[in-house]
């Protein structure tokens, strides 16, 4: 394999990695944006959609499992949520500590019911394998996770920037008593933002499973690299947490071309890079994060 | 004078009331330590299991934990040891050092166990061992495998079940460079067991003549590996040995399925867990690799206690035995056979009963022996690839045992043995 395709090999396995950390990440960055909660269960939550399919896809399939999986995960969300709404504008602690509560919880849960033993899931069959091009190959599934990832993406933007629905979640976090005084009903859009978010993070669980194995603490390996792509991004930036996700991706990517050691090293030393230049991310408002 | 007289006369003389008091206390000493006795004789005989459950090595932890309750029941079924019923105490060491120190801290200190066993990971068996040490308590490695443990990190009270990485390189380097190529390539679980693995490989490499293409290290806790099999398909090596383990392992050859990398080169795992490949299933247990020990050799008593154990853990998650529980199994078993010949549980007397002893009845072709010098049990190991599912009799008949080491020349001879044991005096008494 001559150089040029290995870079490039690693290039796009770094693209698929930063797509993926994208998806998570925004879930998070809804939540926190809206609602000014660090939702620290979103972890939990996106084992959870991974474990949920791993029960699902052998009696419906892999595709309903896909669907399946990540709206059971919106249902806990928007239960939590109606815990979660009595942190509002209070302390942010008191949010993290609620949701940092419902993780434990949901982790210990998946342990009950799933054992703390690992699994391996398998990619689907249409997709099992390698496609090659000359010296050029990659596996198939992981093209099918950028797919999904950007699709995925592309609907939140959508959802965010052209819907009626997505300019009151936008002002709701942005100016929350004139959204009430126009006579929205503000709980019930926050609670629909939460039940999206930790949609999101289940859909990034499920689609992540064949890449990372299951086991019941998956769930904090993942909220930390989404946690730095949303300070990397800047808080609120719909767009901070995409190019975050890709940046985060692409220098672990090719960290692993150089120094396979040092692919988590550097994503700290990305984040400390950052801040010092803008304390507010690449695209960032003021936040919660700055009280 | 008078008065003393006369009240002697008609009470108790001094001399009488010492004599009751005697009587009374031999009486009451007597029935104490007729009662003291008795309880000893029916105190059991505690054995704490330090198992995974939860870690790179969950599966396997469970599976060797199931062998060694068997070996306690069918134990307890014949009345116990020295006349004593045999309990266990279970703690999920995690596949953590730390979460593992404290726990065997609390099972020696609070739950008073007279004997200790479990380990998978070598991060885990060596500080166990070294605790087990500190105490003087008889600790049984089960199924780690780094040789550090019975080399230079050799301790008195600690036995090591499983053949480990010498025997298992030594046993497939000289066939590997002479079937599949001698450009290999290396992949090292970053934790003491791997790097050890990996340092016996080399020693082999020179041995053979074989050419290293590179080495990469993969993370206790590593989930993709997509970076690593980019790299193995750009350097082409003939052969890749893996010297990695448990979770890691199986998720790397599922990866590795992915992205077609089990025909880039033959893969050797030169340790492999039954456990994990019931995993990953057939199709996805490529390569070549060593085992100690499969329920499917045709060898004496292993029909019978097969049988046995099926039915014990007919639902168990893996319901037969394998490389893992079988290794439990004869640990726990030959412990409590030990305690019954030194006829005590007084740890000096056990490891003696144990030091230099011939396990004729191992389920296997050739004996094993304890050797006095560094505690490794010497044994038979075996060369063996994955079956296609078509030569499969049944959903666990995956290994095809291609050939047979026996344990003279499986094992490491002790002239290159690094192991300088404590002295009894040095080791503290425990328990008896």
């Amino acid at each position: 394999m001559p150089i040029a395709t290995e870079l490039i090999t690693h290039l796009l396995n770094g693209l698929v990695l930063g797509l993926l950390y994208a998806v998570i990440a925004l879930g998070f960055m809804l939540i926190l944006g809206t609602m000014e909660v660090i939702n620290f269960s979103h972890g939990a939550l996106f084992a959870l959609g991974g474990y949920l399919a791993l029960a699902l896809q052998p009696h419906v399939g892999w595709w309903a499992a896909l669907a399946l999986a990540p709206v059971g995960v919106g249902l806990v969300g928007l239960l939590m949520e109606f815990g979660v709404r009595r942190t509002y504008g209070r302390d942010p602690l008191f949010g993290l500590l609620f949701t940092f509560g419902a993780a434990l919880a949901i982790e210990e849960l998946i342990r009950i019911v799933w054992g703390s033993r690992g699994y391996t899931i398998s990619a689907p069959a249409f997709v099992a394998g390698p496609f090659q091009a000359g010296f050029f190959f990659y596996s198939k599934y992981r093209v099918l996770v950028a797919v999904l990832a950007v699709l995925l993406l592309g609907a939140v933007w959508y959802f965010l920037d052209r819907t009626p629905y997505g300019a009151i979640v936008k002002a709701g976090a942005y100016d929350s008593e004139m959204v009430r005084a126009l006579g929205i009903d503000l709980a019930r859009v926050r609670n629909l933002v939460f039940a999206l978010g930790t949609f999101m993070a289940g859909i990034a669980g499920v689609i992540a499973a064949p890449m990372w194995s299951l086991k019941p603490t998956i769930g904090a390996e993942a909220v930390m690299p989404a946690f730095i792509v949303v300070v990397i991004g800047g808080i609120g930036s719909f767009w901070g947490a995409i190019l975050g996700g890709l940046m985060v991706g692409l220098v672990s990517g090719l960290s692993n071309l150089v120094v396979p050691r040092g692919s988590i090293l550097v994503m700290y030393l990305l984040l400390a890079v950052v801040l010092l230049w803008r304390p507010r991310g690449l695209m960032g408002q003021k936040s919660v994060l700055e009280l | 004078m008078g008065n003393r007289s006369t009240h002697g006369n008609k009470g108790l003389t001094r001399r009488q009331v010492l004599k009751a008091a005697a009587g009374i206390g031999a009486g009451v000493g007597f029935i104490g330590n007729w009662r003291w006795a008795r309880a000893q004789a029916k105190k059991p005989i505690v054995i704490g299991l330090t198992c995974d459950a939860t870690g790179t090595f969950a599966d396997s932890g469970q599976a060797e934990r199931r062998g060694m309750i068997l070996a306690i029941e069918e134990f307890n079924a014949k009345g116990g040891v020295l006349g004593r019923p045999i309990e266990h105490k279970w703690e999920d060491t995690e596949t953590d050092a730390s979460v593992a120190v404290r726990k065997a801290q609390r099972l020696i200190e609070r739950d008073k166990i007279d004997f200790m066993m479990g380990a998978l990971s070598s991060g885990v068996a060596a500080p166990l061992s070294e605790l087990a040490q500190r105490y003087g308590i008889i600790y049984f490695n089960s199924n780690s495998s780094s040789d550090t443990v019975t080399n230079e990190k050799c301790q008195r009270t600690n036995f090591a079940w499983d053949a480990n990485n010498w025997m298992f390189a030594y046993a497939l380097g000289p066939l590997v460079a002479k079937e599949l190529g001698k450009k290999w390539f290396l992949l090292t679980h970053d934790y003491v067991w791997g790097k050890n693995a990996t340092a016996v490989t080399r020693d082999v490499m020179k041995k053979v003549g074989a050419e290293e293409m590179g080495e990469l290290f993969i993370p206790q806790g590593a989930r993709d590996f997509s970076a690593q099999l980019l790299r193995i398909r750009s350097v082409k090596p003939q052969v890749v040995i893996a010297n990695m383990a448990g979770i890691e392992q199986t998720a790397l050859r599922e990866q590795a399925a992915e992205f077609g990398a089990e025909k880039d080169a033959a893969w050797v795992f030169p340790q492999q867990d039954f456990p994990d490949m019931v995993t990953l299933g057939p199709k996805k247990s490529f390569g070549y690799f060593c085992t100690t020990w499969h329920y499917t050799l045709n060898e004496p008593g292993v029909k019978e206690f097969t049988e046995r154990f099926q039915k014990r853990w007919a639902s168990a998650p893996i319901p037969v035995p394998d490389n893992v529980s079988c290794n439990g199994y004869l640990a726990a078993r030959e412990l409590l056979r030990a305690v019954e010949r030194a006829g005590t549980t007084k740890s000096h007397d056990v490891i003696k009963a144990l030091e230099g002893h011939v396990i004729k009845d191992n389920f296997r072709k050739f004996p094993s022996v304890i050797r006095e010098w560094d505690h490794l049990v010497g044994q038979m190991l075996y060369l063996a690839r994955t079956k296609k599912e078509s030569e499969m009799k049944g959903k666990y008949d995956m290994i095809d045992m291609m050939s047979a080491v026996p344990p003279e020349v499986a094992s490491p001879p002790r002239e290159i043995s690094k192991c300088k044991m404590q002295s009894y005096a040095e080791t503290p008494v425990y328990g008896g």
